[in-house]
């Protein structure tokens, strides 16, 4: 079904305001190569080893070497782990790419920013006009004060899933609160079903996105800020809540069977053991494809007692960076714009990639049901779309909640030690300075 | 006289000349590489910022780091476990087929080597299976025996690392029995016949006859286990990564973790250092202890 997507989202993803910094100093090395005479070639960097988004990768240089025929795309491949070893000797070495497609949040290139090994875009971003074209999580999640570091692209969200045949089976409405949705997961459990397929073994996506979702449900924006920005305690009532919520689902049986080991969240949900699942827009091209009932996305439910309603867990899959020391910004820059800021660029991202690119206008896709509702979610100001906590946490923090929900359900953390680790996380984060809140350059 | 020593003198010459170049690869690689770690470990370093020394900070630090020690236990763990599911079973077997009337050596051998020559990440992925509390085939046995209630061996702290030393075991006895069978094969049988005749019984001989003889080779395996099992990283990473709260984790994936995790080069190089000295002292303490009883 051809489409024309009214994207407009420029005021979505709201993250609200960045606090303090300074400027960064530049250091490195050129790399970039003069493959032939008067040809620029530029070195890249990036994660997409394998599938779609490699695919789309792939297409988009080709069609960026075409329209820019003295620039050349010299691109290397590498897996999460692999780059984030290999990029700090790269580095040090001042043999660093020119670009680089790695993750944004503070937590992973904290370092690099506070060393100066990544370019401050903030004129890029006046130059470009990319503040009028992407959505503002683009900025907002790779940056510290001032100073943007990166442009962040692969829109996704989490949102409640849920297998509608089960659910008119069960004879169960859509719902609209997280106490709603604790009755209709026990109604669930009642009727025979195993209601949710999250799973949080040892994979720190499984936790960190569970457990976030749930905290954006209880939590205001005014709490998020406090915790994200200014590195203000997890010691809330609205975290109590959410932690107990967790709980009470772990104890109740609501998750498949031991699911502090890592599980097919997949296969349980597509083979319709589990009824619903609280999970990302990525999925949605393996549901549409594997899947023959329907299911039903709706925004997550927030809570009753939070005083805004509760926010919506926003993420960029990464974010483009560009060395400081490049012998060639302009032509990083140039070619950034086009992969994440042109039309031609994010039909691509959309059709072949199979992800939400960050451009807001408009731009012609072929979409299906479920996709399009993603992309409508993702612009709905209505829905206090807010980054993430992977987005903000540093370090220690970042790896605290990468097994909490598996401490949670081998019962090594309450709510109590919950909260206290949480805190000390953070606090071992401000010491080194690696928070939004305590952040300084070098 | 003169001659001869002019030869002597020129065959050291050439022997030096030939084993330079390792040396200068040994002295890059190994020796360089450990004044670095040495130094390292005397900063608070994120590996691509500021360098500022601490003195021996880490060291203090890590004498009070709970999952240092944890790790340190877990390893020990390891190697205890390996010496019963993988040295013991080896010796056994490879002492059944050892045997003059045992057919099919060769075939027995390899099927048994076999998980040696397979990556961790391949078996640590297959046994996570065979554990799976849902589908695993362990699961399904117990199945069989009508225990309806299902039991994750990764998932719980008391038993987790127990079934990863199951695991190492199962890739490690095909190994050992390799070495002791080439072990057992050499040995006169003479020795053997003439404790039969004295009246000696099949375990009197085993353990009075048979293993002094060997004794070389059980050192060196065990040495080699206790190092083999100190290095061990990917398979614990496949199948745990050192959770659940920290149940598994063990040396080198704690290092690994300090300073490419976590960015705390400066704490990461201490542990290694931590780690290189415990390997040391072991070796020394072992070898005395070994050279005593020689």
């Amino acid at each position: 079904m051809k489409k024309l997507l009214a994207i407009l989202m420029a005021s979505a993803l709201s993250i609200s305001v960045l606090s303090s910094c300074g400027t960064g100093n530049d250091s490195g090395s050129q790399t970039g190569e003069n493959g032939s005479p008067g040809k620029v070639t530029l070195q890249l960097w990036d994660t997409f080893v394998d599938g779609s988004l490699n695919s789309a990768m792939s297409q988009i240089i080709s069609a960026y070497e075409e329209s820019h025929s003295d620039v050349k795309i010299n691109r290397v491949q590498k897996e999460l782990t692999s780059l984030g070893e290999t990029i700090k000797a790269a580095f040090m070495a001042g043999d660093a790419p020119d670009l680089l497609y790695y993750e944004g949040g503070i937590g992973t290139v904290g370092s690099y920013v506070k060393a100066g090994y990544l370019m401050d875009l903030s004129e890029a971003y006046k130059t470009y006009g990319w503040k009028d074209k992407l959505m503002s999580a683009c900025w907002e999640v790779p940056s510290v004060g001032d100073y943007i570091y990166g442009v962040g692209h692969e829109m996704e969200t989490m949102s409640l899933y849920f297998n509608q045949d089960i659910f008119d089976k069960v004879g169960l409405e859509n719902p609209t609160t997280i106490e709603e949705l604790t009755d209709t997961l026990q109604k669930l459990k009642d009727a025979g079903y195993t209601p949710l397929a999250n799973t949080m073994g040892a994979e720190w996506s499984s936790n960190m996105n569970f457990i976030g979702t749930i905290l954006y449900a209880y939590m205001s924006q005014d709490e998020i800020k406090d915790c994200m920005e200014n590195d203000g305690s997890w010691d809330k009532e609205s975290v109590r809540k959410a932690i107990d919520t967790i709980k009470l689902w772990i104890d109740n049986g609501y998750f498949p069977d031991h699911p502090e080991v890592h599980g097919d969240q997949e296969q349980l949900y597509f083979s319709q053991e589990c009824a619903a699942w609280i999970t990302g827009n990525w999925e949605v091209g393996n549901i549409t494809k594997d899947t023959d009932f329907k299911t039903t996305i709706i925004p997550f439910p927030g809570s009753e007692s939070c005083e805004d309603g509760g926010s919506q867990v926003n993420f960029a899959g990464g974010a483009f960076l560009v060395n400081a020391a490049t012998a060639y910004p302009d032509e990083s820059l140039g070619f950034i714009d086009y992969a994440v800021a042109t039309p031609e660029s994010s039909k691509v991202w959309y059709e072949v990639g199979g992800t939400v690119p960050p451009y807001t206008d408009e731009y012609e896709v072929e979409a299906n049901e479920l996709g399009e509702h993603v992309v409508e979610l993702l612009g709905d100001e209505t829905l206090q779309n807010t980054a993430g906590i992977n987005m903000w946490l540093g370090t220690n923090a970042f790896e605290f909640f990468s097994f909490a929900g598996q401490n949670l359900i081998v019962g090594s953390l309450d709510t109590d030690s919950f909260i206290a680790e949480a805190d000390a996380a953070l606090q071992k984060d401000v010491e080194s300075k690696m928070t939004k809140g305590s952040f300084t350059f070098e | 006289m003169k001659k001869k020593r002019s030869l002597y003198r020129n065959q050291m010459i050439m022997g030096y000349i030939l084993i330079l170049p390792a040396l200068i690869l040994f002295a890059i690689f190994f020796v360089y590489s450990l004044i670095q770690a040495v130094y390292y470990s005397t900063l608070e370093w994120d590996g691509i910022g500021v360098q500022t020394s601490v003195g021996l900070q880490n060291y203090l630090n890590l004498f009070q780091d709970k999952v240092f020690w944890g790790a340190f236990f877990n390893n020990w763990f390891y190697t205890f476990g390996l010496m019963i599911f993988g040295v013991l079973p080896g010796l056994l077997l490879a002492y059944m087929l050892s045997r003059p009337n045992i057919r099919g050596r060769t075939f027995f051998r390899s099927i048994y080597f076999f998980p040696r020559i397979i990556s961790a990440v391949i078996y640590g992925a297959v046994w996570k299976w065979i554990y799976d509390p849902r589908v695993g085939l362990i699961t399904k046995i117990i199945d069989l025996f009508g225990d309806d209630n299902s039991f994750a061996m990764l998932g719980n702290v008391k038993t987790a690392m127990f079934g990863i030393t199951i695991t190492g075991g199962w890739t490690y006895f095909g190994f050992c029995m390799v070495l002791f069978l080439a072990a057992f094969m050499g040995l006169d049988n003479a020795l053997e016949e003439s404790a039969l005749l004295d009246g000696a019984n099949r375990l009197q001989m085993f353990f009075h006859v048979t293993i002094p003889q060997i004794k070389p080779v059980l050192n060196t395996v065990l040495v080699y286990t206790v190092i083999d099992c100190f290095k061990v990283y990917d398979l614990v990473l496949v199948m745990t990564a050192g959770g659940p709260n920290d149940s598994t984790q063990i040396m080198t994936y704690y290092i690994y973790k300090q300073a490419f995790t976590m960015n705390q080069f400066g704490y990461g190089s201490a542990a290694a250092v931590l780690l290189g000295i415990f390997m040391v002292i072991f070796t020394i303490v072992y070898n005395r202890l070994v050279g005593e009883e020689v």
